[in-house]
């Protein structure tokens, strides 16, 4: 009785890119090294663009689709093996291209915001909106000028804080505005005014792939999971949730060699249900809270394309720790000088006034 | 009417080795290949199939024998209810056959119609008997759906344990069903193959698991492994 040897290899084409069509991006990576049979099926652009556009469906969008093929990105397999992966802090990529202009229009973001694994909004940035048109090599107009001096902020969405002040306006179902920003709530948060911090840090996903039109990379700069979930009661019960991550960059662009990317987004749970976002962003802070300017959160993106990523979760949220750790001790050093300096203008004050004292009051 | 399902008719299949099977037509033909050799009329005698060994037919015939047995069975409800139906249908003809003949004998007193229209009025009748029937049909297909999900669950469960065999019987399922068209045997085939490559945490493992054997040069090797070096 002769039984067949498993010899994967000895299998039709079709049926071999069957079945690694359902396969997910790592493990397809792994099929395309064993021979080359199988490299030849894995390197079939249909096969990776279907893993991103499951994987991130603003991908999928025309918009998006557009600006990729446009770009000067090699392919999906290239895009998925650079948004995949996250940026890992430890230390510095090198071999980074000289940079000689950065434009904001180079950049365009895929945002993708999911709960409990399934896909809730997705949207697509081009460029920065704030840098408005402006001529790329006019780096002396006003408008560049006051985009790279000031404090930077890529903005996906921004209801407003006047608007909606309670009466849940900007979540009525009917307004068609906001209705993309709608998504009905689980049914154990039908509860308006209890915390439900736990199930959102929990279920919420959030992926910001940023992609270098010109020199075709990308980069996740998301944590995926929330980094940090609170409710500001302040405002009516809105949550605000932070994702993120830490680039490591040079020196000479910010001290301690780390920047931290945030994504901060803000949502509420409305009355009749819905979750309603509120604010999606990014910007960059140094080890002192500091928000970035735009030159150098250019620089910092361009340092993020090139970066070394990790596929350990672990690793990147003990990188955030270790930030985080670094900016406790940055302000505990700051509060330690300047306690000192209050000190010693005090002692020097209260010797003047001996001195003063000793020899005016005798006479 | 749907076409009875017993046909009765019986095929001998021969596997590599040699053995024959019978297995009902209704059966058989769930493999797109047997299906066509029966409808050009060669299925005289014996079917040869020569890539399939028997150990392999008989699973393979089992599972066909399964999903044609799942379909017979979510199916006889709504032949019952069918019939019911129709026979409602025939009893209310029947009984408005009477005052439609009284309306159409006005008709031809009052008007001198066409036959046509006698026709007409009659069918426009037994459409609107039939409106009736149709809202129950409707009604019971959503009966049968709503009592479909534990029999496609268990169906399920089923493929799911039909398929977990070592890699050597799974492989020649997969070659098999390729052979023999069988759509849904394939799909669950090939899912499983695919489930079990993600299992593998290395190239390596693939390679042992699967018996395939790099023809890499040692330098296209560590320039490949380069590249994927970010699944790490």
């Amino acid at each position: 009785m002769e039984l067949l040897q498993c010899h994967l290899k000895c299998l039709s084409r079709d049926l071999l890119t069957d079945i690694m069509a359902r396969l997910d991006g790592s493990t397809l990576a792994s099929a395309a090294c064993t021979c080359s049979d199988l490299l030849g099926i894995a390197r079939e652009q249909s096969l990776w663009k279907q893993l991103c556009h499951s994987t991130w469906p603003s991908t999928a969008l025309k918009e998006a689709q557009h600006l990729i093929s446009s770009s000067a990105m090699d392919g999906f397999d290239r895009l998925y093996a650079d948004s995949y992966p996250l940026i890992l802090h430890d230390k510095v990529a090198k071999n980074i291209p000289a940079l000689t202009h950065i434009s904001p229009s180079n950049f365009a973001s895929f945002i993708d915001v999911y709960y409990s694994d399934q896909c809730i909004l997705s949207r697509v940035l081009d460029g920065i909106p704030s840098s408005g048109d402006f001529c790329e090599d006019d780096e002396t107009s006003d408008l560049m000028r006051w985009l790279l001096s000031c404090p930077f902020t890529l903005v996906l969405l921004d209801v407003g804080h006047d608007e909606g002040t309670g009466d849940g306006n900007e979540l009525h179902p009917a307004n068609n505005q906001y209705d993309h920003h709608q998504i009905l709530a689980p049914h154990f948060m039908s509860f308006v005014h209890t915390d439900h911090c736990n199930e959102l840090l929990k279920r919420l996903r959030l992926s910001w792939v940023l992609l270098d039109k010109k020199r075709g990379r990308a980069v996740n700069l998301s944590s995926w999971k929330p980094l940090l979930v609170k409710k500001i009661w302040a405002t009516d019960g809105d949550y605000e949730i932070h994702f993120g991550c830490i680039v490591p960059v040079e020196e000479s662009v910010l001290p301690h060699k780390l920047a931290k990317c945030l994504i901060l987004a803000r949502c509420n749970l409305a009355e009749n249900g819905y979750l309603g976002w509120k604010e999606i962003s990014m910007h960059f802070e140094d080890t002192g809270g500091v928000h970035v300017c735009g030159g150098k959160s250019l620089t910092i993106l361009n340092q993020a394309l090139y970066c070394l990523r990790s596929n350990s979760r672990l690793m990147v949220e003990e990188g955030y720790q270790q930030f985080e750790e670094l900016k406790q001790e940055m302000i505990r050093k700051k509060k330690l000088k300047e306690t000192i300096a209050d000190w010693l203008c005090l002692s020097f004050e209260v010797a003047i006034f001996i001195t003063f004292g000793y020899y005016i009051l005798p006479i | 009417m749907s076409s009875s399902n017993n046909s009765g008719k019986v095929l001998k299949l021969k596997s590599k080795d040699n053995q024959i099977f019978e297995v009902e037509e209704s059966v058989a033909i769930q493999s797109e290949l047997i299906k066509n050799v029966v409808e050009a009329g060669c299925d005289i005698g014996v079917i040869p199939l020569l890539t399939v060994h028997s150990k392999t037919l008989r699973n393979v015939i089992e599972w066909c024998q399964k999903h044609v047995d799942y379909v017979e069975e979510n199916d006889s409800g709504s032949n019952e209810e069918e019939i019911k139906n129709w026979e409602s249908e025939i009893c209310e003809e029947g009984n408005n056959n009477g005052s439609d003949d009284e309306e159409t004998k006005n008709w031809e007193s009052e008007e001198n119609n066409n036959g046509s229209d006698e026709e007409e009025a009659k069918n426009w009748e037994s459409e609107g008997n039939n409106d009736g029937s149709n809202k129950e049909e409707v009604e019971n297909w959503e009966w049968e759906e709503n009592n479909d999900g534990s029999d496609e669950e268990e169906l399920e469960n089923w493929e799911s344990k039909f398929v977990d065999v070592d890699k050597d019987s799974l492989y020649a399922l997969l070659l098999a069903a390729d052979y023999l068209s069988i759509d849904s045997l394939l799909e669950r085939v090939i899912k499983q193959v695919a489930d079990v490559i993600k299992q593998c945490r290395s190239v390596e493992e693939v390679r042992q698991t699967f018996g395939i054997k790099s023809d890499f040069t040692p330098e296209e090797e560590e320039e490949i492994r380069e590249e994927i070096s970010w699944i790490d």
